[in-house]
């Protein structure tokens, strides 16, 4: 677990490009805001569309930086450190090659790719290049700290089974069942774009992706971290339960997944984008492990604080989060691998592991088998 | 006036009984049976009983006229025996589950009990729970749609039980799930740990079962925590609103000077009295609902799809 911040720290060290701002722009913004980090420019590929171009811009205008329609140029230009990376999911794993090429650090939002063969090139340019990458995790979350910590200290024994509740409550679009008969397949960037203004649009890009694709690296890297473990073998159940969109185009938005793991370990994790209606906060998240000497539950959301109003908006979280550092802690952490030449909270090679697991249980979730981890 | 039999239950269960039956009109518990005499003196203390014995064939060779059902708690070996024996006599049974160690055990205690033709009710403390109730109940009316994903968990103390009871206890799990989902799974996954090797049962039993219309359940069954307390828990995402029962087992803050502490607000005594209430009326009522029984036999077929899936370290097919 991180330590305290650098008190040393009074000024930033590393000069920081966000690479692409396509999604909520919570990766980029904390960049930004640790005090180490100096985020000096924008910057994406003049190919990309139109819509693409305006967020950036947007972004960029609202920090007062340039936008520079050309990575390689503005990495080199600016005399970049640390590339913040948070575009399409499929373009994800090519800017951050790009960026490695250059000698360039890399924090890359999740999820990794979509395709394990994306992640094996990162990899490769990563390690030949000799640059630190960070996936984007919550496992600095104060209850997955604390999670952690206890395990660690042996309160209960050896683990030997984990289970993470993942669901997060927003709506997707239009409730499934809701489009009509003749009216077309609802198109799934078109959704995500439209989801951009509440920020749930952690799905964007061309290709579709399910709530496993979307989320399932957090609740995986939950479990990698409390276990020390890798998953070997997968079965899923997968469904299109709740939104027009994911049945629409094929992808889940409910899942459930049994994982069997190094060193004897069993889990499983059930996840969905399950509705606004199934919960009244942002979700329900649970960590349950089984040790050899007792076993631990964590709600994850704690520390939180419950506010109510008269007037309250419907859509307003009635239970806030507090105290909640991850994302400095996941910087203060990054800064410290650069420093001391130290490995990440979630390196390369974890991230692909963890994209490896999610599409074996896509793919278990559409044959009905047990799939290996690739 | 409907007259119990306490049979082979611990003294806190006795202790229980004593609370559920102050809750509740024409029912009182008038014998007990327990073959440890000190368990069965504690027991009858506390329920006030006149009438007492070490087995049960003893009390009913005694005292039959005393009594009109009999609670049948203890082994899960022993309790189709005494189930057939308390049928045999025409007296109603509550049968604690699991109430067999096996289907063909539970299919001559339903053929016993017919042939007598006294009321046979299996008591599940999970259906009767009042948080599990309350989940199925919103599910049945309506509010949450269609069943998408049920997730249990039931751990329990190392020293709860006999042998098998893990998987005694991932039966109930199974019977639960079936009931929650109207119907029967069409797929099944096993997976286990098991690490206390003086122990021919698995330490840990994971159930992830596949059922029509996209629903699914995870089952977890574990008995490895330390101490004393159980912890049980479940939630039911569906596809128009979920349920959760609490899932840090409705503990409170005990703030003492040396430590914190959690304690349980327990729903013990409410699940027992609803159990009781249900048994008075189909004995009033001279009725046996027909998915109970039911529910108990395909928790079996479970249990072993669930063993084949073990073997074969593969998800079964189970029969539409």
């Amino acid at each position: 677990m991180p330590d305290s911040a650098n008190l040393q720290a009074d000024r930033p060290a590393y000069r920081a490009a966000a690479v692409s701002v396509v999604k909520h722009d919570y990766l980029a913004k904390a960049v930004a805001a640790h005090p180490q980090f100096e985020l000096v420019v924008v910057a994406d590929d003049p190919t990309v569309p139109d819509w693409i171009h305006a967020r950036n811009q947007l972004f960029a205008d609202q920090n007062r930086i340039p936008y520079i329609r050309d990575v390689e140029r503005a990495l080199r230009d600016y005399d970049i450190d640390v590339a913040a990376v948070s575009s399409e999911a499929e373009r994800h794993c090519d800017l951050s090659i790009r960026a490695a090429n250059l000698g360039v650090h890399i924090v890359q939002d999740k999820p990794m790719s979509t395709r394990v063969s994306e992640c094996d090139r990162l990899i490769e340019a990563v390690e030949r290049n000799d640059v630190k990458f960070l996936l984007w995790n919550r496992n600095l979350l104060p209850a997955v700290i604390h999670a952690t910590e206890l395990i660690r200290s042996g309160e209960i024994g050896e683990p030997y089974a984990v289970h993470i509740d993942f669901y997060f409550s927003k709506d997707a679009g239009p409730p499934k069942g809701s489009r009509r008969p003749g009216e077309p397949p609802l198109n799934w960037l078109e959704l995500q774009k439209i989801a951009h203004a509440d920020g749930s649009d952690g799905g964007v890009g061309v290709e579709p992706m399910g709530e496993l694709r979307v989320e399932g690296i957090y609740p995986l890297a939950y479990i990698t971290q409390l276990t020390g473990q890798a998953f070997e073998r997968v079965f899923a159940r997968t469904a299109a339960m709740f939104h027009q969109g994911h049945a629409d185009n094929d992808v889940d938005d409910l899942a459930t997944v049994s994982l069997e793991m190094t060193g004897g370990v069993v889990g499983t994790l059930a996840i969905g984008r399950i509705g606004a209606a199934s919960h009244p906060d942002i979700g329900e998240i649970k960590i349950s492990v089984l040790g050899r000497d007792g076993a631990l539950v964590v709600a994850e959301a704690r520390p939180e604080v419950g506010v109510y109003y008269r007037g309250q908006p419907e859509k307003e979280f009635r239970h806030r989060r507090v105290a909640n550092e991850n994302d400095f802690l996941l910087m203060d952490h990054f800064a410290r691998a650069i420093e001391t030449n130290g490995d990440t909270l979630l390196n390369a090679r974890t991230g692909r592991m963890i994209t490896a697991t999610v599409e074996a249980a896509i793919r278990s979730g559409k044959s009905g088998s047990v799939e290996v981890v690739e | 006036m409907l007259r119990l039999a306490l049979v082979d239950a611990y003294s806190d269960t006795s202790v229980d009984t004593v609370q559920a039956l102050r809750r509740l009109r024409g029912v009182t518990c008038t014998a007990v049976v327990h073959a440890d005499a000190d368990i069965r003196q504690q027991s009858a203390d506390e329920l006030q009983t006149v009438y007492q014995s070490a087995s049960l064939a003893d009390l009913l060779s005694k005292h039959a006229d005393e009594f009109d059902a009999v609670i049948i708690h203890g082994s899960v070996a022993s309790r189709a025996k005494q189930a057939r024996q308390a049928a045999s006599t025409g007296k109603n049974v509550l049968l604690a589950g699991p109430p067999a160690i096996n289907r063909d055990e539970l299919q001559s205690v339903s053929e016993a009990c017919r042939a007598a033709d006294v009321r046979l009710m299996i008591a599940s403390a999970l259906r009767c729970r009042p948080s599990i109730a309350a989940l199925k109940a919103a599910l049945d009316s309506g509010k949450l749609g269609l069943p998408g994903l049920l997730r249990c968990h039931a751990w329990y103390p190392q020293t709860a039980g006999e042998d098998d009871f893990s998987w005694m206890s991932a039966m109930r799990l199974l019977e639960l799930a079936v009931w929650i989902f109207g119907k029967s799974p069409t797929e099944l996954f096993a997976t286990t740990n098991q690490f206390s090797h003086d122990a021919a049962w698995p330490d840990y039993i994971q159930l992830h079962l596949g059922f029509p219309d996209h629903g699914m359940a995870l089952l977890s069954s574990a008995t490895t925590l330390p101490g004393t307390a159980a912890y049980e828990t479940v939630s039911l995402i569906g596809s128009t609103g979920a349920a959760y029962a609490d899932d840090h087992a409705q503990q409170q803050l005990l703030l003492r000077s040396q430590s914190t502490a959690a304690v349980q607000s327990g729903e013990r005594i409410p699940t027992l009295v609803a159990q009781l209430r249900e048994f008075q009326h189909r004995v009033t009522e001279r009725r046996d609902p027909p998915g109970e029984i039911k529910l108990s036999f395909a928790a079996f077929d479970l249990l072993a799809a669930a063993r084949q899936s073990l073997a074969e370290k593969q998800p079964i097919r189970l029969g539409k």
